[in-house]
């Protein structure tokens, strides 16, 4: 056996080839791993230590069968293989590899018709839109959330309030946006500065800058409900502690 | 007992085979020749644990639970002369003699068929030598012939024959810039397509991601074949750890489909690996539980190319081994879930989960990797995952609109109709993955 | 018993390591400054620089010196309590780590989603018996004091009975003698990681202790001098495997502490040191494994090492591609190096270590190497590269000295004729490079002795040649160079190859006694 690097305009793959073949087999084996097609084969091979051309078989030379020993060699081969056919498939395949074309994807139509599919598997446990329970919870959510930021946030931008949103422990900040978002998301946001940076941007949303901005990761949005505002005297933000203890 | 066999299928699915075997041997304290190491006298990982995976035979010897098929004869020549020569018994290496020629059709109906019988005798007595076979584990890739021929006709074979046993894939999918054969992607669409139904869970590996951090991780300028295949070793061993070692999480293959995969088309979780450290580096760098945790969220240590930064989880796994608290475990998971790129699907069923396997990962010698006392092996049904799909997707369009090759096919008794199948079976796929993204309200909570 | 201890009260001495806001820092001063007439300043110095704010000077006063410029800052004690402090003992880390129960894991979540985990109140169980636990990992957990008495020492030796492999990495104890005495009892210990420490205090009183449980010390990055650590190792007797790495030690340093290293060292790491050459008395120990990379290397030694199996020396300074045969010779058993980072120059061009050709080349000039630069080679590709290798010499397009016995086991195994026309130009060419020199000795009365050496023979290389003829202490010498002219220049340089000082076919060497 010896082992060949084979290298096309489309494949680079190593395998190991007997060491008698005819050039009419060895190019048939070519041909099913670089789709070029034999009578258009042009072949350079090479030693691959020095990279010393040990033949080159041109295209017109294809039949000629008579050595069968060109594999025989005891050191690993390169063989570089061009499609002298500049119309053949592997070259306009070659060509079209960098082109910016989307996968063809499946019509909604077809998509619905398939038996297996994540959308029947949604459809039949009631799981996301298809959960009705919660599709109405969620309605009624935002109706309470509309009134809340319409009849107390709104009067508080800039007061010390308590965050709870994302599972996580509560957290202190100052409110200092109400209101909808560009984008993405429906309904009113309350945009709060923390004063840690455990939020998740400096108050812009997608390139709108809604408050500050502010440090980044000092901002977040959150559901009005999500927001306690805090009384006056409760929730001191020590901003400005830092610097004094330290020279 | 719950017994694994392991079928390495094809050119890549045999090498890798081997990185597994040769480190699945160090990781039991089990010699080449099959033998317990001076000084043990039984395999480590516990007698649950390790008969999983091999088998013992009346003269205090172990074999694999394993089979080699290729159709044709060099690489299992390589493990019939190989240091493990002694591993194996004959029987369980299967080659042919005529290739696949890098063609699906006569992997999975021509060549691939001729085999078949030999194939599914040699499982049969490795199944008979079972008390309660849990299921199949396959490694081949999806772009050769024989690799995504044969493979997903042995996968369906074994659907009819062992009913619900689970069968989980170590699939090598196409690298993005390098493909070893012109038909990579009609391979690999076609195997996708057969296999869909057949496999419970199918963890890929692209052996650029895997180059890349051998180059960037392991400071290896040159990564060789072997460099890859132990890597891709660490990995597999990582995730089957829990079925070989005492511990918890996924303790039979079963469990790996209901954690991870909440409908069985969409089975193919993104597997994350940390530390990949040099011995240099290892013990400069902390590797406390919470920097390699932080570490799996990286693209690069990521098995595939893609950005789960851009997709939703429906399901993580972290499976951590070795010398950890639950402490630092508990602290780990607080920061995951402080990061606004982890994303979930809120309407999944599926959830975040947890295991631990006591024993701390083995380093196989040259492999560069340092010997560290923990790593965490993440495995997420991530939506990004698509990217994938459609990069090969795409590469078939171009490729089939002008029917380029499709002779090759139509030639070894291949129906045409079954390319058109397969894409539109993919391109459901890829539907099924936004289906996946849509309606999650969590993220909303706050950004 | 499993009740952490008491608090330590919060009050710090000069020296003492503190962990501030995730900085660390050491202790400068401590007492009212100008700025704060009435309260107790806390001037110390950061490990990170970045973190400082002055060198220990405000209001034109200096208090305290940093060892390295802006690193040190002045904090108000109510300062260093609301960025977070604590020192606490051993003990009480280990309870704290090991004692932890998984409760809170069972109330964890993400979005909506509970996160569910599987066998941790096991592996709590598991942890919480101290007496069964082999491993311990304490690494950054605010340690200052390893035990506060004998009693308490008594407690944690019958409670860790079973530890062999302790990590206490990063911590805050700086004490060297309490160091010892905590490990001396813990008899089943066998793997020491105290890397990242500042070990500052207790050398002057530190006696001997039979650490020779410990076969594995890491001590990276911890500040050391040669003289130090030669100090601390004449305590552990039976390692095997040392890691020295990032500690600014130099050649004397490492010559110094390796005077006492047992026969049975096998692995060393002095990675990210300050090493211009090979320790010499690496030629005395059996060792297999050798990692050197991140120092100033730029040759080899003028011994053969025949333990060393596997050889990190990348990243260092080796220029030129001959150094690679150098290295065949000196360590005649490597069968895996890195040598990334070198820029190791043939015919003056820079070698790419990625492409092809350089990778055949530098494999080929080994003779058993399997593994360069983290690839893996098989037999096929060894074959290759020899084959390629044997190619380019023999067409005369390699610089290849081929005097080497390396040259003649190539050809030997590929049966090549060696009488080739191109084979004896090369020679001829070798030849001519070889130079002849004089060595004149200024005591002795001894008549000039003849030298033959390569230009590119380093200064120390050259010296320790004469010191061996003359039987003279390498330290204690020192050449000077007669040019034809007749005029001596002294050769200072010990790591310059002799060629930079300009000596050819000869030219005088003197050697007199190096003033003390």
């Amino acid at each position: 056996m010896v082992r060949v690097i084979i290298e096309s305009e489309l494949v680079h793959t190593e395998k190991d080839f007997p060491r008698v073949l005819k050039l009419s087999e060895f190019k048939e084996k070519l041909y099913h791993i670089t789709g070029i097609e034999p009578s258009d084969m042009d072949l350079v091979v090479k030693r691959q230590y020095d990279n010393k051309e040990i033949c080159h078989v041109k295209k017109e030379e294809a039949d000629a069968d008579a050595d069968d020993s060109f594999l025989a060699s005891a050191e690993t081969l390169v063989v570089v293989a061009t499609d002298t056919n500049a119309h053949s498939v592997t070259n306009q395949l070659a060509a079209q590899a960098d082109e910016p074309a989307p996968a063809q994807g499946i019509s909604e139509e077809d998509y619905l018709q398939r038996d297996q599919s994540v959308l029947r598997w949604k459809m039949a446990h009631g799981y996301g839109r298809f959960d009705v329970a919660q599709q109405s919870q969620r309605a009624a959510q935002t109706l309470q959330d509309e009134a809340y930021a319409r009849e107390q946030l709104t009067a508080a931008i800039g007061r010390a309030c308590r965050v709870t949103a994302d599972g996580r422990a509560p957290r202190e900040a100052v409110l200092r946006y109400v209101g909808p978002l560009p984008s993405g998301a429906t309904g009113t946001w309350c945009g709060v500065e923390f004063a840690e940076a455990t939020g998740k941007n400096a108050g812009c949303v997608q390139g709108v800058t809604l408050f500050g901005p502010v440090a980044p990761g000092h901002g977040s949005f959150v559901r009005p409900r999500a927001v306690e505002i805090l009384a006056e005297n409760e929730g001191a933000v020590h901003h400005d502690e830092e610097s004094d203890g330290e020279i | 007992m719950r017994e694994v066999i392991s079928i390495n299928v094809g050119q890549a699915g045999c090498q890798i085979g081997n990185a597994c075997w040769e480190l699945y041997s160090l990781e039991h304290g089990i010699k080449p020749d099959g033998h317990l190491e001076s000084g043990l006298t039984k395999p480590k990982g516990g007698e649950e644990g390790f008969s999983t995976f091999f088998h013992e035979t009346g003269h205090g010897k172990f074999v694999p639970r394993a089979i080699y098929v290729d159709l044709e004869p060099n690489v299992i020549d390589e493990v019939r002369n190989g240091p493990y020569k002694d591993l194996f018994h004959p029987e369980q290496l299967i080659s042919g003699k005529e290739d696949a020629a890098n063609n699906y059709a006569r992997g999975h109906y021509t060549v691939g068929r001729e085999i078949l019988g030999d194939v599914l005798d040699r499982i049969r007595k490795l199944a008979d030598q079972c008390d309660g076979l849990q299921g199949f584990l396959f490694t081949h890739s999806l772009g050769g012939g024989t690799g995504s021929g044969l493979g997903s006709l042995l996968l369906e074979e074994l659907s009819a024959e062992y009913g619900k046993k689970s069968k989980l894939e170590f699939a090598v999918y196409p690298a993005p810039q390098v493909s070893t054969s012109v038909v990579e992607p009609y391979n690999t669409v076609l195997t996708t397509h057969t296999t869909l139904e057949h496999a419970d869970c199918t963890f890929m590996v692209d052996n650029e991601a895997i180059y890349d951090m051998c180059k960037r991780n392991l400071d290896i300028p040159r990564p060789s074949f072997s460099n890859l295949n132990n890597l891709i070793a660490q990995v597999v061993s990582s995730v089957t750890a829990s079925l070989r070692f005492d511990g918890s999480l996924n303790v039979d293959l079963n469990e790996f489909q209901t954690n991870l995969v909440p409908y069985p088309r969409i089975h193919f979780p993104l597997v994350s690996y940390s530390p990949v450290l040099t011995k240099s580096k290892a013990f400069h760098e902390s590797n406390s539980v919470s920097e390699i945790t932080n570490a799996c969220f990286e693209p690069g240590n990521q098995m595939v190319k893609c950005d789960p930064r851009d997709g939703k989880y429906m399901a993580t796994c972290l499976l951590y081994r070795g010398d950890v608290v639950t402490r630092d475990v508990q602290r780990a998971v607080e920061q995951v879930k402080n990061k606004k790129t982890v994303q979930l699907v809120d309407w999944c069923p599926t959830g975040f989960k947890i295991g631990i396997c006591y024993e701390p990962p083995t380093a196989t010698p040259n492999s560069q990797l340092a010997s560290v006392d923990r790593a965490v092996c993440m495995l997420s049904n991530t939506t990004s995952i698509a990217e994938a799909w459609k990069r090969i997707d795409r590469k078939f369009d171009l490729m089939y609109a002008k029917r380029a090759f499709v002779h090759w096919y139509v030639g070894e008794g291949m129906e045409e109709g079954e390319f058109t199948e397969a894409r539109e079976d993919l391109a459901a796929l890829e539907r099924d993955y936004i289906e996946v993204g849509a309606d999650s309200y969590a993220e909303e909570e706050e950004f | 018993m499993l009740k952490p201890m008491a608090e330590t009260p919060i009050s710090y001495e000069v020296g003492d390591r503190l962990k501030i806001g995730g900085y660390f820092c050491t202790v400068k001063f401590i007492g009212a400054i100008k700025s704060w007439p009435s309260v107790e300043a806390y001037g110390v110095e950061w490990d990170d620089p970045n973190r400082g704010k002055n060198s220990g000077t405000v209001d034109g006063i200096h208090y305290f010196d940093v060892d390295r410029p802006n690193s040190g800052s002045f904090l108000k004690e109510s300062k260093i309590k609301t960025l977070g402090v604590r020192r606490i003992n051993f003990y009480e880390a280990l309870l704290e780590t090991y004692g932890s129960s998984s409760n809170g894991m069972r109330s964890l979540s993400i979005g909506s989603k509970k996160i569910e985990s599987l066998g941790f109140e096991k592996l709590d169980a598991k942890n919480k018996n101290l007496k069964k636990l082999r491993k311990i990992t304490l690494r950054d957990s605010d340690i200052a004091t390893l035990f506060q008495d004998q009693n308490e020492l008594d407690i944690i030796v019958r409670e860790c009975t079973s530890v062999n492999d302790l990590d206490l990495s990063l911590n805050l104890f700086t004490n060297v003698s309490s160091l010892c005495q905590f490990v001396e009892p813990l008899k089943s210990l066998q793997t020491l990681d105290i890397s990242q420490n500042k070990l500052s205090s207790g050398w002057n009183d530190l006696r001997r202790y039979d650490l020779s449980h410990i076969t594995k010390l890491r001590l990276s990055s911890c500040d050391l001098s040669g003289g130090h650590i030669g100090k601390l190792l004449k305590n552990f007797n039976a390692l095997k495997m040392l890691d020295l790495s990032y500690n600014k030690l130099t050649y004397e340093g490492i010559q110094n502490l390796m005077a006492g290293v047992t026969p049975t060292f096998e692995e060393l790491n002095i990675t990210g040191n300050n090493l211009e050459s090979f320790p010499e008395l690496l030629a005395h120990m059996a060792l297999k494994d050798l990692n050197i990379s991140n120092n100033n290397i730029s040759n080899t030694l003028p011994i053969a090492i025949h333990s060393i199996e596997t050889l990190d020396l990348s990243e260092n300074h080796l220029k030129v591609r001959s150094r690679i045969d150098d290295l065949n010779i000196a360590f005649p058993s490597l069968k895996n190096i890195r040598l990334n980072g070198n820029d190791l120059k043939s015919n003056g061009s820079s070698a790419d270590i990625e492409d092809q050709a350089t990778f055949y080349e530098v494999l080929a000039r080994f003779d058993h190497v399997m593994v360069l630069n983290g690839s893996i080679c098989d037999i096929k590709i060894r074959k290759e590269a020899e084959m390629y290798f044997i190619s380019k010499v023999l067409n005369s397009e390699l610089d290849y000295d081929i005097s080497l016995p390396r040259w003649s086991r190539l050809i030997e195994s590929y049966d090549i004729d060696t009488n080739t026309i191109s084979l004896n130009k090369i020679k001829e060419r070798r030849q001519s490079l070889v130079l002849k020199i004089k060595v004149r000795s200024v005591e002795g009365s001894d008549s000039d002795l003849e030298l033959s050496i390569l230009p590119s023979f380093t200064v120390r290389y050259v010296k320790s040649i004469i010191c061996r003829k003359l039987k003279l202490d390498i330290l204690e010498v020192k050449l000077a160079h007669e040019n034809s002219k007749g005029m001596l220049n002294e050769i200072t340089h010990n790591f310059c190859p002799v060629s930079d000082f300009s000596v050819v076919e000869g030219d005088i060497i003197h050697v007199h006694a190096a003033s003390k």
